[in-house]
């Protein structure tokens, strides 16, 4: 029956739509917001849904169908913003492809780590990496220049991703 | 190139503020070393998943916003598209069309807040005893059904239709527009914005072109009758049929159907709910209010305000302990609200300066607070339920923290540290309780210091939240109050705003202090006599 089709479709998109996004936004890292184009490959991994093998994994189905639409999207809106070169991407493609399930998303050392951070600090990061919020909207609120935010944010950026590499390096040990 | 100088590249890709050169240059260090390309990975990673974090509570709303104000044009249209439009609008934020950039700050989103959304909310239950999953009054309904084997479930779903379901009984919410009734009785009751509000029952589809209707699918036969208005079935056999005011039709075990110029009476709409609901909270008042005049002859009682006097306009909080007049509380700008029931009052606090003084003398050991509250949000870093006016040796903060965490501590020495003018102490977090089914309804809070186990344990609705054993050197002994506030903190000697600032934001409709430490089962038998969601 369609529905219980859709149901598990939804299911899996659900628990991979982390991965998948952060799939595409290292490969295409000067297009931070990609909610259009996620919308696109997931419209495509709907109609293509019957041709999925349940048996094998999801998330690697989805990331061929990811690449190959990431490849579309850069040849039509390439010369808009920096974009790596054939080669790079499929090396970055394939090797994320690779990855086993515990490496993709350490999340739970980002949520240790966020929670050391000064409130005010982590607020002020929290709000300005919401989709469809602007660093610019946000330096004017708060009276500051947009380039002394986005230094004070990407200094905040580094802290927290030491402090991430060292939690997943504690995690080894 | 040092390892911050790559992230800060990586940081200015991001916003496309390289050069051709300087991005030429980053391509090479990703292609030919592996170690840049991992910290790229990992930074990339972490990027998105803060994106996804962030992003969490700002899509509720704005996949909220998007179903409510799109409503479906045609019946044909529902049918259509209902999986992909309907259903995945509110699972899947991406599935929507790119909304303008948010201009102001957007609130921090609370983490917990996810599961708030969904297509419905259940506002009231009656007698209802769940199959599988069981819920509360307040809380969303995703796209899973909920089973009753009795009792009465209201249900609203957010396209703006009321659904009155009577176990036993199987629904099954599809989107905010649309439903299954697997078995059970509902009346549904749909005002004109929520046209093409559709239930399905076996394989026929009921869209509601406005007012009222109700099904029975009880049995192998299934009923489905108009009180006010239209509705239009759709299924393979009526194909478009439509049903007016008064009409019933019956869809038989052997797929035939016969219509039928008379109505049952025989469901339960929102009238009979609401009245059902006002007999059920008188029950609940009276069986509050006999425990509660018992509870007032507790001796282990230090001050019990039960919020049942009439007037509050003589700024007075009476006690209802054996201490008399000498324990009420001084009322300063907090407002009379209704209470847990019609028949009482709460007081609501909702400005800076909104408060309760209250004096108890004397020394003590062990201490149990427990509060009715409901909150409307947190505001403030600290959020205050008890505070006394200082922080001296043997006085107790309660307080509830931003993020949804209980505070309760007890200042044990009196260390000092100068450097970063803080007290030395050591207070007990509980995790966060906070969920979002919480704003705004009846809470109950508790908080047990016990200085014969050596342990401070808090409560959230009669039961254990987390328990914090003392820690060496900071042994519980003696308690003290002196001076004191409910629901604010009286004088802050910081100029530090967000530290200075605790009013609390919601209302309070019970409080007492114990001079020792209650039981669990009399925490919870408190709560089961005051609990107004039975």
């Amino acid at each position: 029956m369609e529905s219980d089709d859709y149901k598990t479709f939804v299911n899996l998109l659900q628990r991979n739509e982390a991965a998948l996004r952060c799939f595409i936004r290292s490969l295409l890292p000067s297009w931070n917001d990609v909610d259009d184009l996620m919308q696109e490959i997931s419209l495509t991994l709907w109609e293509k849904f019957s041709t999925f093998d349940q048996q094998t994994e999801f998330l690697k189905w989805a990331y061929v169908v990811a690449r190959f639409k990431v490849m579309n999207f850069r040849s039509k809106k390439g010369r808009e913003r920096l974009h790596f070169d054939d080669d790079v991407l499929e090396l970055l493609a394939s090797e994320i492809e690779d990855e086993e399930e515990d490496e993709k998303l350490p999340e739970k050392a980002l949520h240790s780590c966020i929670e050391k951070l000064p409130e005010a600090r982590r607020q002020l990061l929290l709000n300005s990496s919401q989709k469809g919020v602007t660093v610019k909207s946000i330096a004017e609120e708060l009276g500051k220049t947009p380039k002394s935010l986005y230094r004070t944010l990407d200094r905040l950026k580094i802290k927290l991703f030491e402090c991430i590499q060292t939690e997943l390096q504690k995690d080894l040990l | 190139m040092t390892k911050n100088d790559f992230i800060e590249l990586i940081q200015r890709l991001e916003r496309n503020d390289l050069s051709e050169d300087e991005f030429a240059q980053f391509q090479e260090l990703i292609k030919t070393d592996k170690a840049y390309r991992e910290i790229y990975k990992s930074y990339m990673r972490m990027s998105s998943s803060l994106t996804d974090m962030a992003s969490l509570e700002s899509d509720d709303q704005k996949a909220w916003q998007q179903e409510s104000s799109t409503p479906q044009k045609t019946p044909t249209l529902i049918k259509y598209s209902g999986w992909l439009a309907a259903a995945a609008l509110l699972v899947y934020s991406f599935l929507l069309p790119k909304t303008e950039p948010v201009e102001s700050i957007a609130k921090v989103p609370e983490i917990e807040e996810a599961q708030s959304s969904g297509v419905a909310v259940i506002t009231d239950l009656v007698d209802v005893e769940w199959v599988g999953g069981s819920y509360t009054t307040g809380q969303a309904l995703g796209l899973k059904p909920i089973e009753v084997s009795k009792g009465i479930v209201k249900i609203e779903f957010f396209c703006g239709a009321t659904v009155v379901v009577e176990g036993p009984a199987k629904l099954e919410p599809l989107s905010a527009w649309k439903a299954i009734c697997h078995t059970g009785k509902l009346r549904a009751h749909v005002p004109p914005a929520a046209r093409g509000f559709t239930v399905n029952v076996g394989d026929t589809e009921v869209v509601d072109l406005g007012t009222e209707f109700a099904i029975d699918a009880t049995g192998d036969e299934k009923t489905i009758q108009v009180f006010e208005g239209e509705v239009e079935l759709n299924s393979q056999k009526l194909d478009k049929h439509s049903l007016t005011t008064g009409k019933m039709i019956k869809l038989k075990a052997d797929g035939e159907t016969e219509q039928i110029n008379q109505l049952n009476p025989d469901f339960i709409g929102m009238n009979d709910l609401q009245s059902l609901r006002n007999s059920k909270n008188k029950e609940a008042y009276s069986r509050w209010l006999s425990h509660s005049k018992e509870l007032r002859t507790d001796p282990r009682l230090l001050v019990y305000y039960d919020f049942t006097q009439r007037d509050f306009h003589r700024r007075v909080l009476e006690n209802n302990t054996s201490h008399g007049k000498e324990r009420s509380g001084a009322i300063v700008g907090a407002d009379q609200e209704p209470g847990r029931w019609a028949e009482k009052s709460a007081l609501s606090f909702k400005q800076p300066g909104d408060r309760v003084r209250i004096h108890i003398p004397g020394e003590y050991t062990s201490l149990t607070f427990m509060s009715w509250v409901k909150i409307y949000s947190l505001d403030r870093e600290w959020n205050s339920l008890y505070l006394t006016d200082n922080y001296q040796i043997g006085e107790n903060h309660w307080q509830i923290m931003k993020d949804g965490r209980l505070m309760f501590s007890t200042k044990i020495r009196d260390d000092f540290d100068v450097k970063n003018n803080l007290h030395v102490h050591v207070p007990n977090f509980s995790p966060s309780f906070w969920r979002p089914e919480f704003r705004g309804k009846w809470v109950h809070l508790a908080v047990r210091l016990d200085v014969e186990k050596q342990q401070v344990t808090h409560f959230v609705n009669g039961k254990t939240f987390s328990t914090h054993p003392a820690q060496k050197g900071y042994e519980l002994t003696t308690t003290r109050f002196g001076n004191g506030e409910i629901g604010n903190w009286g004088l802050p000697n910081r100029a530090d705003e967000s530290y200075a600032i605790r009013n609390f934001n919601g209302a309070m409709d019970e409080f007492a202090i114990f001079a020792d430490a209650l039981s669990d089962e009399e925490l919870l038998e408190i709560y089961n006599a005051g609990n107004p969601y039975k």
